[in-house]
This record gives C-alpha cells, structure tokens and sequence, in this order.
C-alpha cells in the first residue's frame, strides 16, 4: 500500500490541473483501501492507543463518502488518501504503544528477577 | 530620438526582469523545508534509522518527488503532497520504533531467562528443599521451566508455587475485565502450554477483592476456555490483599502446576 502511495505521489504532477483524470472507478477503488485501513486500525486496538489518528481517518473517510455521494471523485479520492494514510498511521502507533507496553512489563519482570522480589504474593 | 526610446525600452526590460528576479522565491518552500527537517530528524535517530524498514524508504521517496515537483504542482495538489508525506514520516517513525521495542523485548525475554536459570543454580546450591505438597517436585519444576521457556513474551517465574504467570493491570482495558491485545497474546500462548500438557492445571488469582478484580479472573478463565482448555482445569479464587508484592492492584496471577 505504502507502494501504491509512492507511486500516487510521483504521478502527481501529470494528474495536477487535470481534475477529470480521476473516475468514479478510481474514486471507488481508493474509497475501498480507505476503508480497508481503517478497519484494520480499529482491528489493531487503535481506539485505545490511537484516538486521535483514528479519529481523522474516520472525519476523512466520511468526507470521501459525502463526496461521492455529490459525485465530487476528485474530493472523493483525495480524503479517501488521506483516511487511508491516517488508517495506517493509527496501525502504527498501535503497534508501537502495545510493544512498548509488553516491552516495559518484561522489564519490570526482569528488574524484579535481579533484586530477588517475586512480584506475587501467596495466593 | 529614436536611439533614446530604445535605450529606455531596453532599460525598462532589464529592470523588469530584475523586478521578476526578486520576486520569485528562492529556495524549496517553507512546508518543504520542514517535512526535510523532518526527515532528517528520524535519519539522525538510530532507533529509527536502523528500524526504518520500506515505511522509512517509501517515506524518503515521497519527499524527494514532492521536493523535486513542489513548484510545478498546484497549490491544491501541493497541499494534498504534504499532507500525505507528512504523515508517510509519521507511520515511518511509529512503525520503526515499534520493531525496535519489540527487538529490545525479545533481548530482555532471554536476559529475564538467563536470571531465572541464576536464580534456579542458587535455589539448588542450598540446603537441599524438602518436598511437601506445597512445593512442585523435582522432575515438576523441570517442566514448569520448560512450559516457561515456551511463553517468552510474558511476565512469567517458576518459584515454589508453580509457573506463576503474572497479567499486569495495564493488560486489562481500564474500566472494563476485557483484555488488551498484549493480555490475550499471553493468554494464547498460555492456552498453548496448557494444550501440550493435559497433566497441568492452572490456579487464577486475582488481587484487590471482589467486584472488578473477579471478573478479571473470570475473564481469565473464560478465555483460556474459549482456547479449549477445560474448565475443570481452571481454578479461579480471589484474595483481598492489595497487590502481590512487585505488582499492583488488580493484577491477575496464574499458577500452573503439574
């Protein structure tokens, strides 16, 4: 995907002045990955350690819909991208907060290991 | 006369085209510069630059087109560029530092490995431990060693209660008995061992009383059901001291025994 966005980036500037270039199929079509995205961010626990990131990418993703629902494609496929970059932005930091969580709890473990503390008390 | 208009003329082009000189911008323009300043921000971090990965090289590529095309584009589709790249470096910069977290995990899973096989020798070079019914038997332990090895990314120790598995209150979601993602990638793993082992039976203890920290234990027991193992397997009790030792309220310890 990340691939897919380059390649839009660099084909940028023969597309630029030429609104017409982006069809209802090309809307559609980023419409589709937008969605995909964010599905996979809300699947990857980003409301909870992604709000903000989630949140865009829904503001973003109901802007492409209403665009086009008024048959705006160009709108359309502009806010789909960026739903779909802030999709992947909310999986990112996801991941991050819950490696770095596990990270620190194996942490603590092991600093309890060194000082001979058992963390658990009997049961 | 007609020599002094064209010297005129030719006066006025020149200083039109100086006009025009000092008028156009020089320099990439200031979003540029700072998505640049960016980039090179996340280069110059070696966490990121070593963890990068083809987020960090797709991320670079998008602000060299963007740097090389930002004056042919239009203010609409300049805008669009930036915005794009602009969070392209920010899921670069998530996703290396979550490799890098989870390599740093994996280092001190074994590094925690290494002290508990330190802590075992100690145990051993003592008096000899008399075996009673409180504590797992020898030939026990060395299973209890080895279903432990098999759960390298949990908070785990073998001590004279069994394989104590400990779930920290931050693998709950707040407010709620659910368990977050790193608390059911341990359960899974969890549920694996107990899977291989039919003998083991599993102890849930859940600290700070009843209420919520129950239905974290009951949580707990639901889960590992849900991953098949069997319920009369599952033992789930409930103490109202505080907090185990190390730990905080609302941690949840599972004790496998053989």
């Amino acid at each position: 995907m990340n691939i897919v966005r380059s390649m839009l980036l660099a084909s940028l500037v023969p597309i630029c002045g030429s609104a017409q270039a982006i069809d209802r199929d090309d809307a559609q079509l980023e419409l589709a990955q937008a969605a995909t995205a964010v599905q996979a961010a809300e699947r990857d626990d980003a409301a909870r350690y992604a709000p903000a990131d989630l949140a865009e990418a829904h503001a973003m993703l109901d802007n492409a819909l209403h665009a086009a629902d008024v048959r705006a494609w160009m709108d359309a496929a502009m806010y789909s991208e960026r739903a779909k970059v802030n999709g992947d932005l909310a999986s990112a930091r996801s991941r991050q907060q819950r490696a770095e969580a596990a990270t620190a709890e194996i942490q603590r473990g092991l600093d309890a290991l060194q000082v001979g503390t058992p963390y658990g008390g009997a049961p | 006369m007609n020599s002094r208009r064209i010297a005129g003329a030719s006066l006025s082009v020149v200083l039109l085209g100086l006009v025009a000189c000092a008028a156009t911008p020089h320099g990439p323009p200031a979003g540029i510069v700072r998505i640049q300043a960016e980039q090179d921000r996340l280069h110059s971090d070696p966490r990121i630059a070593a963890n990068g990965g083809v987020e960090l090289a797709n991320a670079d590529a998008a602000v060299a087109t963007l740097a090389r095309n930002a004056r042919m584009l239009s203010p609409r589709d300049y805008e669009q560029g930036l915005y794009l790249t602009d969070k392209m470096l920010q899921t670069a910069e998530a996703s290396a530092l979550a490799r890098d977290a989870e390599r740093r995990g994996e280092q001190l899973a074994i590094e925690r490995e290494r002290a508990g096989a330190r802590t075992r020798v100690a145990m051993t070079a003592g008096e000899p431990r008399r075996h009673d019914e409180r504590g797992p038997m020898q030939d026990d332990r060395e299973r209890l060693f080895d279903m432990q090895r098999r759960l390298p990314n949990s908070e785990s120790k073998v001590d004279e209660r069994g394989l104590v598995v400990r779930l920290a209150d931050f693998n709950f979601r707040s407010g709620d008995t659910g368990l977050t993602a790193t608390g059911e990638n341990s359960l899974d793993a969890l549920a694996r061992v107990l899977d291989d082992e039919p003998q083991a039976t599993a102890r849930i203890v859940a600290f700070g009383g009843e209420g919520e920290r129950r239905n974290r234990a009951l949580a707990v027991r639901d889960y590992l059901g849900a991953r098949g193992v069997e319920r009369t397997r599952l033992d789930v009790r409930v103490t109202t001291s505080g907090a185990p030792a190390g730990g905080t309220t609302g941690d949840v310890l599972i004790v496998v025994r053989e």
